[in-house]
């Protein structure tokens, strides 16, 4: 044998031998001065080798807080019956094959698809979206990437809907693709068209009117993609959601209060032409231990879509966690559909988790999609366990694909309308990839007196049902809308950052048949505004000076300035969540802007935010920045950052950094 | 009682995670696949021995990622019986390697390597496992971990010279 193939000199350079070995390679050594070459010519490649690989990068923690984990699974087993302990455990073992499934879904960017036929344009009078609907139905995109196998075929079967059950899709998870077409998965997730708000002058316009958001879909969204190592389509990016997603430190409202109300003005980060104002609210925060006796509706679905281990086991994980803080003052109901809908469990105690967990642990998806019978019967049993002045909500879990029965968008949203005129709230859970009918999932919650959170692991679930589960169940004041009001004399031009799909029309701030957002319980909500001062230039502005009138569009009419020094007026009008007459508050602002670097930590923090959002969306107001100063601007304004969400931020925009740079 | 379980985390979940992620490509399958290893882990109880559970450790995440890597695609090589022969010279070179100018391209080159001559180099140099352990933790007998790791040195060793011309 060729002395340098010896895997004696390999095994004895890495310490593997045997002392005897040892001593009897040593001696063949010296007597064969090739072999000792060769020990010699290799070792400084082991030693690289090895220092080498030690040293490659590792990835930062993730395993649930070590011991909270053991905690938990601890408590699991005191608190339960030893049955009940072992199903528990059961449940946090996924099956490993289903389990990963989503992360392989890799998303070609492709062709735009065509809307569905069956998605109805709505009626005009739906304000609420200025962003005309049936323009931007015509014109969703769909990221699409066809290639049959595992889950693509099972949309197909559940695809598009005609009326009758058409639910033939398998009733246990798909084993494996089909053999001999490797890769990817077929991708028919569906975003609402987004146009960006643009610059407004003051002059033309004085009133900037929306409702308040405290989604955050977007964001666990967004990071999905990023995770996977992909950008996320622009229309998936929903600036507000990013930047609700993260809780500010504003202070706590006052006595009787539902909410406070603080605002922040500074310069921009991104333009030295413009200012940027923050508004922020914070509602009222309400011990869960202190809540009022609630009447909860779990309806799932358990359509063949939902037949994915992000999706229904992530749900059951996410519900488990969240009957755990649940006793003997709550009830529990769930609901399911798939092709057919029905009341798996009757209304249950919340002290009763075994009972629960059982119900849930039955649950296993297959069939096409009835979300309107499954939504009347979840209300239906919503109402029958009515509690009054208690907690009365509706938790949707979906990936929000709805294609039997009541299957137009716009009946949908009729349909949750008019069932929250009962006084019932809603909450829609969003998971899954690949099939995500993110529009629609938004919609029936800005509909439904409710808040929309999208799911993408386990970590999120805790957050929303454990950590923000006050804010998640207990609404402290609904149809929140802001209107600002800037005074001409100050303000040249204002841009709303995000909120595209929230806008009202003015006349919508006072009338209060108009439906607006919820606040929950503890909940943070940030609008960002970018303004221009008098006199300033307005970045790229929207339309040429107009031809035939002298000067400004609206100054035939000789408008009176009031003199004053203030910028602008916050007005909010918001109902409690059992009365239909809403409150008006008011909020002046007359301070100078501050330098950017002084301005509170939180104010830069969301700025940061919506810089990476208007990136993210290639905002034609975004040209001057680069995904670095956003690192760097978030970084400095960090903070204590406890529970790492901040952090976590970094990482993604360094994620998207590079996700671009290899594009 | 939850002491030996963080400890466990502690020194293991990001190697263990490195690891995984490099067999996937990926972090986000990767860091499920070892906070599963840890379920498993708690479920199973303490070991004994610290290497007995670091070997454990790492072949149960290693055949949890070898699972998806087959649903993925089935012609993945680490998953395959045989693997592609690497060249490797059979002569020593003349040129004596310098340190400096290897530890520029070490890891580029490893990452190059086939999977399972790849998995196995990891397994070595970067986890400071035994060609026993190694075995145990593959299936391949100690002899053809010894014979596999020595050619990846002599393939790198080549690669090497080559990149520095």
């Amino acid at each position: 044998m060729n002395t340098y193939h010896n895997p004696n000199i390999t095994k004895y350079l890495t310490n593997e031998m045997t002392e005897q070995e040892k001593k009897e390679f040593e001696k063949e050594m010296k007597s064969n001065p090739e072999l000792a070459r060769a020990v010699e010519d290799l070792k400084p490649m082991l030693q690289v080798l090895k220092t080498e690989l030690e040293n490659e990068s590792l990835p930062v923690a993730h395993v649930d807080t070590e011991i909270s984990l053991a905690d938990k699974f601890r408590k699991f087993f005191y608190v339960l019956t030893p049955v009940a302990a072992v199903a528990t455990v059961a449940f946090i073992i996924i099956k490993p094959n289903e389990e990963l499934e989503s992360y392989k879904n890799k998303i070609a960017p492709a062709a735009p698809e065509i809307a569905k036929q069956n998605s109805v344009t709505p009626k005009k009078e739906q304000k609420a979206r200025r962003s005309d609907r049936a323009q931007s139905l015509a014109k969703k995109v769909s990221p699409n990437n066809f290639s049959g196998i595992a889950e693509s075929s099972m949309d197909m079967v559940a695809a598009p809907a005609g009326t009758g059950g058409i639910g033939v899709a398998p009733s246990t998870f798909m084993p494996h693709p089909t053999p001999g077409i490797p890769g990817s998965k077929s991708n028919s997730e569906e975003y609402d068209q987004i146009t960006a708000n643009e610059f407004i002058k003051v002059m033309s316009e004085p009133l900037s009117t929306f409702s308040i958001d405290v989604d955050t879909a977007s964001y666990s969204n967004i990071r999905r993609f990023l995770n996977r190592g992909q950008l996320p389509p622009k229309d998936a990016v929903r600036i507000e959601e990013m930047i609700n997603y993260f809780s500010y430190d504003y202070a706590a409202p006052k006595k009787d209060k539902p909410f406070s109300v603080q605002m922040d003005f500074t310069a921009s980060p991104w333009s030295k032409e413009t200012k940027l104002l923050r508004v922020g609210l914070k509602g009222r925060e309400i011990n869960w231990q202190e809540r009022k006796a609630s009447n909860l509706v779990f309806l799932l679905d358990v359509s063949g879509s939902m037949n994915n281990f992000n999706k229904l086991p992530l749900v059951k994980q996410g519900l488990k966690l969240m009957i755990d803080s649940l006793d003997e003052k709550d009830r529990v109901s769930i609901v399911v559909y798939a092709g057919a809908s029905g009341l798996v469990l009757p209304a249950t105690k919340g002290s009763d988790k075994e009972e629960i967990i059982a119900a849930l642990e039955r649950l296993s998806s297959g069939g096409g999609t009835n979300g309107g019978a499954g939504i009347e019967l979840a209300y239906a049993e919503a109402q029958r366990n009515f509690i009054k002045d208690g907690i009365n909500r509706v938790i949707l879990a979906t990936d929000g694909d709805f294609n039997v029965g009541t299957q137009s968008r716009a009946a949908l949203d009729e349909l949750i309308q008019e069932k929250a005129k009962s006084d019932v709230f809603l909450t829609v859970l969003g998971f899954g990839s690949g099939n995500l009918k993110d529009s629609q999932m938004e919609s029936l919650a800005n509909k439904g007196n409710g808040h929309y959170a999208y799911i993408d692991s386990y970590k999120e679930a805790k957050k929303v049902l454990v950590e923000q589960i006050g804010g998640t169940m207990m609404t402290i004041a609904k149809d929140v809308k802001i209107q600002v009001e800037f005074n001409p004399g100050r303000v040249e031009a204002y841009r709303l950052i995000g909120y595209e799909n929230r806008l009202l029309a003015k006349e919508d701030f006072n009338d209060d048949t108009k439906d607006a957002g919820e606040i929950g319980a503890g909940h943070t909500v940030t609008a960002l505004y970018e303004i221009v001062p008098k006199g300033g230039i307005i970045p790229t502005p929207k339309v040429d000076d107009l031809k035939y009138q002298k000067t400004e569009t609206h100054t035939d009419k000789e408008i009176q300035l009031n003199e004053s020094d203030e910028w602008l007026t916050v007005k909010l009008r918001y109902k409690a969540p059992n009365s239909d007459r809403s409150q008006k508050i008011e909020f002046p602002l007359a301070v100078k802007p501050s330098i950017f670097s002084q301005a509170d930590k939180d104010t830069q923090f969301a700025a940061a935010v919506a810089s990476f959002g208007m990136l993210l969306r290639e905002s034609k107001y975004s040209k001057e920045l680069k995904f670095e100063d956003i690192i760097k601007m978030a970084r400095e304004a960090k903070g204590e950052d406890k529970k790492g969400y901040r952090t976590e931020f970094i990482e993604l925009v360094e994620r998207a950094q590079k996700a671009k740079s290899s594009q | 009682m939850k002491n030996w379980f963080n400890q466990a985390v502690r020194s293991h979940e990001r190697p263990l995670t490195r690891y995984v992620k490099n067999l996937l490509r990926a972090l986000p399958p990767a860091q499920e696949v070892v906070q599963e290893t840890f379920l498993k882990l708690w479920k199973h109880g303490p070991f004994e021995a610290e290497r007995p559970q670091k070997v454990w450790l790492y072949k149960t995440s290693r055949n949890h990622a070898i699972d998806i890597i087959r649903k993925e695609d089935k012609m993945s090589t680490l998953t395959q019986e045989q693997e592609e022969e690497l060249s490797c010279p059979n002569e020593i070179p003349s040129v004596r390697l310098e340190k400096k100018q290897l530890e520029k391209f070490v890891l580029d080159l490893v990452k190059e390597l086939p999977p399972k001559t790849q998995d196995m180099v990891r397994l070595k140099f970067q986890e400071g496992l035994s060609y026993k352990e190694i075995s145990s933790i593959t299936g391949e007998s100690t002899n053809s971990v010894g014979v596999t790791l020595h050619r990846a040195i002599l393939h790198l060793r080549a690669a090497a010279e080559k990149g520095e011309k």
